[in-house]
């Protein structure tokens, strides 16, 4: 086993979760979501996004918008729907709850 | 000066170098590999496409007009490999150790089938012989002498080198050249070949040497020879057909007795009845098949190689192919199983 290993184990688990966290706040462009997930060390290039964000379009929990840009081809920005908003919810409890298994854990 | 391809990413044409884009479309080509069989696979390389003409964009300005190597490969470093994508934190925690290989570490170092190419670098007429070095991992000069020492054999090597020079292509894209080396086309090697050959360029665009100079005159003497044999060799060629297909007409309008005879008087034999019998009108017609069909993919490859006709379509070829077998058995059948049977056939 080494720690590496392990923490990019973690890492990628939390993956979906942060990106919805993001999204929550503000729609946002996807390299706006990159720039946050990068600052975090959670990401490294920026393709591994867009199939994450397209699966999670896919199943309902996202939705985007097109904007046009004066950069280049127009923008899709992406935000939460409803039931993505639900969704984050039930991660929302289920990361407290780790959280507190761990701490109870370590107090042991 | 270097040449340069238009290319349309997501609505947006940009000037790409002839490297820059060949390293872009195998980056493509394998995230569409990786991406097509997933549900909304399309959509993804889209976006991406999209984000990269974005990257371009932003790269580019009055000053700088074209799409060079360098941006590609920065454009490929924000994007990010298949592997990578797939696997977004190992190529950064996790390089030696017992992660997912990455592309580049497992598939570059296993030995791979090699393709058989004609090689267009390394070549005097066709680029045969490299080829076939390239294929058994030999040294192309063994290969030529080989060849000279096989001309004495009614010239065997002179018409192993022109079948080959019309069957097998040649190595024209980067990815096609790795495969001939036997390399897997993956990213990193195109990226390496390209920049090598872009390297090569750059150096004799510079300094062109004497020898090289001397080679280049040799050559265009050489390919004027060998142009003026060709055409012989045409003429003969379109002799030899017009005559099959003429014998043919006559013999399928007229009726055995004007052809078949000097044909058939080179076998055991006298013939006495020569009209009304399937066996020679099979022999007849796989006879001249037999012979004109090589005749003709020697006379295509000659005029096309002289003037640069574009190859025949494959359905063609692999229609002549079939047909040429089948008229090797109707011969085979006819001379040795038909004929000698018949009771008409005095021997």
């Amino acid at each position: 086993m080494n720690t590496d290993n392990v923490k990019s184990q973690m890492r990628k688990g939390i993956l979906e979760y942060c990106t919805l966290l993001i999204l929550q706040k503000r729609r946002a462009y996807v390299p706006d979501i990159i720039q946050s997930l990068k600052a975090s060390k959670l990401i490294v290039v920026e393709g591994t996004l867009y199939p994450l964000l397209t699966r999670l379009k896919n199943s309902g929990l996202l939705t985007y918008v097109w904007e046009e840009s004066t950069q280049g081809p127009p923008r899709k920005y992406y935000e939460l729907t409803p039931e993505g908003i639900l969704f984050l919810n039930e991660l929302d409890s289920a990361w407290d709850e780790l959280n507190q298994v761990v701490a109870h854990i370590k107090e042991q | 000066m270097k040449k340069t391809v238009t290319v349309n990413l997501d609505k947006i044409i940009f000037n790409i170098d002839d490297d820059a884009y060949e390293l872009l479309e195998a980056y493509l080509q394998s995230l569409s590999r990786h991406f097509k069989k997933e549900e909304g696979g399309q959509e993804i390389i889209n976006d991406i496409e999209s984000r990269i003409a974005e990257l371009f964009k932003e790269r580019l300005g009055f000053d700088k007009q074209v799409i060079t190597l360098q941006e590609v490969n920065e454009v490929i470093a924000i994007m990010g490999k298949p592997d990578e994508i797939e696997n977004p934190l190992e190529s950064e925690t996790t390089d030696s150790s017992t992660g997912n290989p990455t592309e580049f570490t497992d598939e570059a170092h296993t030995p791979r089938r090699r393709r058989f190419y004609r090689d267009p670098d390394n070549r005097v007429l066709g680029g045969v012989a490299s080829g076939i070095a390239h294929y058994l991992g030999i040294d192309v000069v063994a290969v030529r002498i080989v060849m000279v020492l096989l001309l004495p054999l009614w010239g065997s090597s002179v018409w192993i080198y022109l079948l080959l020079w019309i069957c097998i292509p040649e190595a024209r894209t980067t990815s096609q050249k790795l495969e001939m080396r036997g390399e897997t086309p993956t990213i990193d090697n195109i990226r390496r070949a390209v920049e090598e050959e872009h390297g090569n360029n750059q150096s004799s665009g510079t300094l062109r040497s004497f020898g090289q100079t001397v080679g280049e005159i040799f050559r265009g003497v050489f390919k004027f020879f060998f142009i003026c044999i060709g055409a012989l060799i045409a003429l003969s060629i379109i002799g030899a057909l017009v005559t099959c297909v003429i014998s043919l007409l006559a013999f399928l309008f007229l009726g055995t007795t004007a052809i078949t005879t000097p044909f058939i008087s080179i076998f055991p034999g006298h013939i006495t009845v020569l009209n009304g019998h399937w066996e020679l009108i099979a022999f007849t017609v796989s006879l001249l098949l037999t012979f004109g069909i090589p005749l003709y993919a020697i006379l295509r490859a000659v005029l096309g190689s002289i003037f640069h006709w574009k190859p025949q379509s494959t359905a063609l070829n692999i229609t002549l192919l079939v047909l040429w077998i089948l008229s090797l058995i109707g011969l085979f059948f006819a001379t040795f199983i038909a004929i000698p049977e018949q009771s008409w056939l005095n021997i």
